[in-house]
């Protein structure tokens, strides 16, 4: 009886050294897991990180990825410091201000490659042309990034800053002002907020004129992909994966619109699908205009010294060296089939 | 027609009125529905949007049921501990109130920052709102004993456990309650604050999402449920008053 255990015993030790040596599904590698944070609440150019969530890109490189709502962008870049978010979406000057803070976060991928600032304005009030808001009211938020660049779009279009009366009102409260008529301008970013006034504007005959920054020579990043020194330092395979996961699944999404907007807009049923639909096809047209050579989410050099410059003298910041704001180290080289 | 017939039909006709000519106003005035939506079209979304509804009604409730019971434990917990420990009453106490006076607003990003994504931050607002009158309203129950009947136990040798249980506690029952009325209600502006800042469910994100889609009647829907709530709730701790201390009488004016 004795023998008889003996060599279960040692039958059962050999069974499982062999399970051990040999590799299997059962004992490989766990994925790693990372929160992505976005810089908002859902809204249109957002989208485009869905398909690499529902596709599978981020499981065929070994990741588990959620995707959580923002706070605004100086929010998602406290996040990826604090660690709360191994990854968040920032615009490039929420990150200027950070990094002139001491605040050690990097961009290492850009979305918009052109800024999504843009000017909303009452063509009923007179303002036809840019020049045209002079004299005129334009409400917002001190820290909405629409208001902190207006000088800077002034000076590039030839406009009096200093006759623009500025209205300082909370975040949301500048969408029904400029829709009721008690002012004349708002800022608001395409992409995000922007179809809205296009649904509402139609529906109540309201006429709308809108300026996009960029149409007058401003040049700065839009929403770019950020991460603390910290993870870039002790994780940089994993970031290289989730970047090569979600430019994959960018390109897809530009290059099957109609699809991603449908897995965009079921992916959050609480949000109108009329928005959503309306900031992902807006999303587009700052995605590829502008778009580096070698592909999705390359940041250029000069470009990002204009951001930081226009941001600086802007909100009068310590200067922010263009090394420290910025690489292209991790990307993979990722272009869209479909053009512009 | 009776007292408590009264007490049902009259804010029901009261209220009824009041969406009527609300109805009439809209419509008369051709207001647009981004700005306030007619009675009708709030109706009509909350039907539309009901399983929609349902998931995050419930992620709120949790959120405000579960802050307010620490609250409620925690508030009367420290009142105690207040009542008859000077270090406390003397060294913890100006810090309740300090935070109670700190904007909840400003610190629910900070709370979300430092606790991460999940409930945890949403149900500590929900606490820190509701957290000082609980704690108040029983210190001020406590307090409130009648020293005549502290000495007739003292003098039928009843130990401090004693005169605290017997005497004591439920002489403050009546505050703690009036305390819990405050309080259930603040918990859910508290729970809503949280989802404002930090959450993907709840009415507070509807309301947020609605905000920014210019989406009014389902903003006025979602406030409409989080009013019904609070009024539930609070009726819920009127009906546990009458349930733990039913010799409790309230005064009454008589008319």
């Amino acid at each position: 009886m004795r023998t008889l255990f003996k060599f279960a015993f040692a039958g059962f030790m050999i069974a499982h050294l062999i399970i051990l040596s040999t590799p299997s599904a059962a004992l490989a590698k766990e994925p790693d897991k990372l929160i992505f944070g976005m810089n908002a609440v859902w809204y249109g150019v957002h989208g485009y990180f869905i398909p690499a969530l529902k596709l599978g890109y981020y499981k065929d490189v070994n990741l588990d990825v959620d995707i959580k709502r923002g706070y605004g962008s100086g929010d998602a870049i406290k996040r990826a410091y604090a660690g709360q978010a191994d990854i968040a979406l920032s615009d490039l000057n929420s990150l200027v201000v950070a990094r002139s803070q001491g605040v050690q976060v990097k961009a290492m991928a850009v979305l918009e490659n052109l800024p999504p600032h843009c000017v909303i304005a009452r063509r009923d009030h007179g303002v036809k042309t840019i020049k045209d808001l002079e004299g005129k009211t334009f409400a917002g938020p001190k820290a909405d990034g629409n208001i902190i660049m207006l000088p800077t779009l002034c000076a590039l279009a030839g406009v009096d800053f200093s006759k623009i009366k500025l209205i300082t009102v909370d975040f949301l409260s500048k969408d029904p002002l400029l829709l009721s008529g008690k002012v004349d301008a708002i800022g608001q970013f395409q992409a995000g907020g922007a179809t809205k006034y296009k649904r509402i504007a139609k529906r109540e005959n309201i006429d709308l004129v809108w300026f996009p920054y960029f149409k007058y020579g401003f040049k700065a990043y839009g929403l770019s992909l950020v991460a603390s020194e910290k993870m870039m330092k002790e994780k940089p395979e994993v970031i290289k994966r989730f970047l090569a996961a979600t430019l994959k699944g960018v390109a897809w999404a530009l290059d099957n619109q109609e699809k991603a907007v449908k897995m965009y807009t079921e992916f959050r049923p609480e949000m109108s699908s009329e928005e959503l639909e309306g900031g992902f096809y807006d999303g587009r047209n700052l995605i590829m205009p502008g778009m580096h050579p070698n592909g999705l989410g390359w940041m250029d050099r000069e470009r990002v010294q204009y951001t930081i410059d226009v941001t600086v003298k802007a909100q009068e910041l310590k200067p922010v060296g263009v090394d420290e704001m910025f690489t292209n180290e991790l990307l993979p080289k990722i272009k869209p089939a479909s053009k512009e | 027609m009776s007292e408590k017939t009264l007490r049902i039909i009259g804010p029901l006709v009261f209220m009824t009125a009041l969406i009527i000519l609300w109805e009439i106003v809209v419509r008369a005035f051709k207001v647009p529905t981004f700005l306030i939506p007619a009675p009708s079209k709030v109706v009509q979304t909350m039907i539309a949007s009901g399983p929609l509804l349902f998931g995050h009604t419930f992620v709120t409730i949790y959120e405000i049921l579960l802050g307010f019971a620490i609250a409620a434990i925690f508030g009367i917990l420290l009142a105690i501990g207040a009542a008859y420990i000077r270090f406390i009453e003397l060294c913890v106490m100006p810090l309740v109130v300090i935070f109670q006076v700190l904007p909840k607003v400003a610190v629910a990003p900070l709370l979300v920052m430092w606790m991460g994504y999940g409930e945890s931050p949403k149900i500590v607002v929900a606490f820190l709102i509701c957290f000082f009158s609980v704690v108040i309203n029983t210190l001020a129950g406590l307090l409130s004993t009648e020293n005549d009947l502290i000495d007739l136990m003292h003098s039928i040798k009843a130990s401090r456990f004693q005169i605290f249980w017997k005497v004591q506690f439920p002489n403050a029952l009546p505050f703690i309650f009036s305390g819990f009325e405050i309080s259930i209600t603040s918990a859910v502006i508290g729970a809503i604050i949280g989802e404002f800042v930090g959450s993907e469910s709840g009415l507070g994100y509807l309301i947020m999402v609605s905000q920014q889609n210019m989406n009014t009647p389902l903003m006025f829907v979602s406030i409409t449920i989080l009013g019904v709530i609070g009024l539930i709730l609070f009726e819920l701790v009127v009906f546990l008053e009458k349930i733990f201390i039913p010799w409790h009488e309230k005064t009454q004016i008589k008319r």
